[in-house]
């Protein structure tokens, strides 16, 4: 196996039981056979409307939420079914909403602090203080601040004493839901900047999931595209963001505003797909065939699979079929 | 193209705000939410209001519906309507006004959505609160056109349900038809699409350009996405701290951009199309203000790369640049920046 590799999701499912409208138990697939890689020091954009499962296979793979199929591999070590404990500290979140992901009652110090209480056992009280100083600091927060409470803070703030906390447990691998996408124009970039100088300085890992495309095409190396628990296109940021083959990933692309208005006058005319979420998965064939302008009759009787169709692009439509 | 549209006379302003001043009392002192604003709406023309979070863009909204509640208060300002100034109507006469001359649509649908009345009932009553004289089976027939033509394929079943069955698209639709049904000659869009997918957010602003098409209705649409700026919008005002800073067509803002606070907003938006070698993202950095302890000076002098001496004690004039493009800064101000 590639030792570049630090994350390997194989065949990967989570289905969770839910009642439909009159009160019958089903079961919803929320993440249903998904594979791909993270080396080490590489950043994967999960894009994808809200349901699409992208959260919940961030959570599975942190094992937060635990898998029904398929396997998760860390650094070789398949961690399925282990215990995470010396994991843990190893792969972390950044959550989206970041005044709901810091304890109200809890001062920054401990919040910051919590991590190291458990990995850094055996640090003197005065050696974790200055520890969590040097956090905040890194972080652009002010070292004096260990003392306040998080509702005394902006959401700009909070999020980067939630990034803060991340990274006292000297994390590799961090999953990022959706971290800017309750934030200010000015407060996103601020925290995409620090995301990324964090990740040079400290070779950190991430899983950057959001539903904003532009956020996603800026930070990611490659970028996964889901659609009803599946992943329908993975390529670099350039196949994703302008060579995008699949009809969905297209439509998305349409549907994203440009801030430049010669661009939306030009595209005035280009038709938006009305893209069904909530009618479930079908029963057979492709996930988006009943809302694909080039559905063709195959479409809706085999499913397309996930297949190379340029270097560094996979896509699953049959439009792209082998030759 | 774009630019054609403004080569118009005076009475095709539909709305005038002059001055407009809103403040709240607080514990710590007065919040200073608006700080004498002025712009105008012609017919058929959607005006811009972009600014982040606690930048006044919707109390300034509310204030013309006259939805300001105590303890804000409106210390200066007017805001003419038609000529006439609704600020200084009575409640009555708002109430008439509001629904039949202006509408507003939210973020959040199910705010104004009443989770205990069918749709129907909702759109119906609306009518015929507005109308009297409408029949039960007119306004319902009016409410089930209107429902098709914000792009609702069931409407007749919709009808019957209730807000808690739909989808946010739906929901954001509904409430549209509502907003629309007695054709308002202005309507106001405080962040509509923020809570919904890209591919709905797509559908909804199509919807409302093309309703806007179809009834030359004004819109004032406030929000903090430059890209649905681009995309709808024909002018724009930059709030920021309970000021404008800059004003002017979609163009002039993106091509022409001359505050530094735009500047920046727009260097901070990454694009989803961008090819390489690609741009940085320059963050702006600091926090914005806090609207109880206002900056001297310019209100953007903390975080701006170009503050002078000046610029934290005077407050810059509006330096004008064409017929609809004006900003306030110092260093547009002839060099007057540096000279002092």
């Amino acid at each position: 196996m590639d030792d570049k590799i630090l994350i390997s999701v194989e065949n990967l499912s989570k289905n969770f039981a839910v009642r439909n409208r009159i009160g019958r138990k089903t079961v919803l697939h929320a993440v249903d056979g998904v594979s791909f890689q993270i080396a080490r020091g590489e950043t994967l954009g999960l894009v994808g409307e809200s349901g699409c499962g992208k959260t919940t296979l961030g959570r599975t793979i942190l094992r937060l939420l635990e898998p029904d199929g398929g396997r998760i591999l860390y650094d070789g070590t398949d961690i399925t079914r282990v215990n995470m404990r010396p994991y843990r500290s190893k792969m972390q979140i950044i959550f989206q909403d970041p005044a709901g992901s810091l304890d109200p009652r809890s001062q920054i110090c401990d919040i910051v602090a919590e991590g190291l209480c458990v990995t850094g056992a055996g640090l003197s009280r005065g050696d974790r203080a200055s520890k969590v100083t040097e956090l905040l600091e890194k972080v652009g927060l002010d070292g004096g601040i260990a003392r306040r409470y998080p509702h005394e803070f902006s959401g700009g703030q909070q999020q980067r004493i939630g990034i803060a906390r991340a990274l006292a447990v000297n994390p590799e691998f961090i999953v990022c839901d959706e971290p800017v996408s309750a934030l200010d124009v000015s407060y996103q970039s601020q925290i995409i900047t620090l995301l990324e100088q964090m990740q040079e300085n400290m070779n950190l890992t991430y899983m950057f999931i959001s539903h904003d495309l532009s956020v996603v095409r800026h930070i990611s190396d490659r970028i996964g595209v889901m659609y009803l628990g599946r992943i329908v296109e993975l390529g670099g940021g350039v196949e994703i963001g302008v060579h995008a083959a699949h009809p969905y990933t297209r439509s998305l692309l349409t549907a994203v505003p440009v801030p430049d208005p010669q661009v939306s006058r030009a595209r005035e005319q280009e038709p938006i797909a009305d893209i069904q979420t909530d009618g479930g998965i079908p029963s057979q064939g492709c996930r988006f065939h009943a809302s694909c302008p080039h559905a063709m009759p195959v479409c809706a009787v085999e499913e397309p699979q996930l297949r190379e169709i340029a270097p560094n692009h996979l896509c699953a439509c049959h439009l792209h079929a082998a030759p | 193209m774009v630019d054609k549209l403004y080569q118009t006379n005076d009475s095709d302003i539909l709305l005038e705000i002059r001055d407009l001043d809103v403040s709240f009392p607080t514990g710590r002192g007065e919040l200073r939410a608006v700080n004498g604003i002025s712009y105008n709406v012609r017919r058929g023309e959607v005006m811009g209001i972009i600014g982040e979070s606690g930048s006044g863009k919707s109390v300034e909204a509310y204030t013309i519906l006259g939805f300001l509640k105590a303890p804000g208060k409106i210390n200066a300002g007017t805001a003419a309507f038609e000529g006439r100034d609704l600020l200084a109507m009575s409640r009555r006469e708002l109430e008439t006004f509001r629904g039949r001359e202006i509408s507003m649509i939210f973020q959040n649908p199910m705010s104004c959505l009443d989770p205990v009345f069918t749709i129907g009932r909702q759109l119906t009553e609306t009518l015929q609160t507005h109308f009297k004289g409408v029949s039960a089976s007119q306004a319902r027939e009016k409410s089930i056109e209107m429902l098709r033509s914000v792009g609702i394929r069931d409407a007749d079943r919709l009808m019957k349900r209730y807000a808690f069955e739909l989808s946010g698209g739906m929901r954001q639709r509904v409430m549209i038809a509502i907003a629309l049904l007695c054709s308002p000659k202005l309507l106001i869009a405080d962040e509509p699409t923020t809570a919904l997918d890209v591919t709905t957010q797509a559908q909804i602003l199509r919807l409302l350009k093309k309703l806007r098409r179809q009834t030359d209705m004004a819109m004032i649409y406030i929000t903090h996405n430059f890209g649905i700026v681009a995309e709808i919008c024909d002018r724009v005002s930059v709030m920021y701290g309970g000021y404008i800073l800059e004003q002017g067509t979609v163009d002039d803002m993106f091509y022409r951009a001359a505050h530094p606070y735009t500047q920046a907003l727009l260097k901070a938006v990454p694009r989803v199309d961008s090819l390489p070698p690609y741009e940085p993202l320059i963050p702006i950095e600091g926090a914005p203000v806090d609207p109880v302890n206002p900056p001297d000076g310019c209100v953007f002098h903390p975080r701006c790369a170009f503050c002078t001496e000046i610029c934290r004690r005077e407050a810059p004039p509006r330096t004008v640049f064409s017929a609809e493009h004006s900003a306030s800064c110092w260093r547009l101000d002839g060099g007057a920046a540096e000279e002092r």
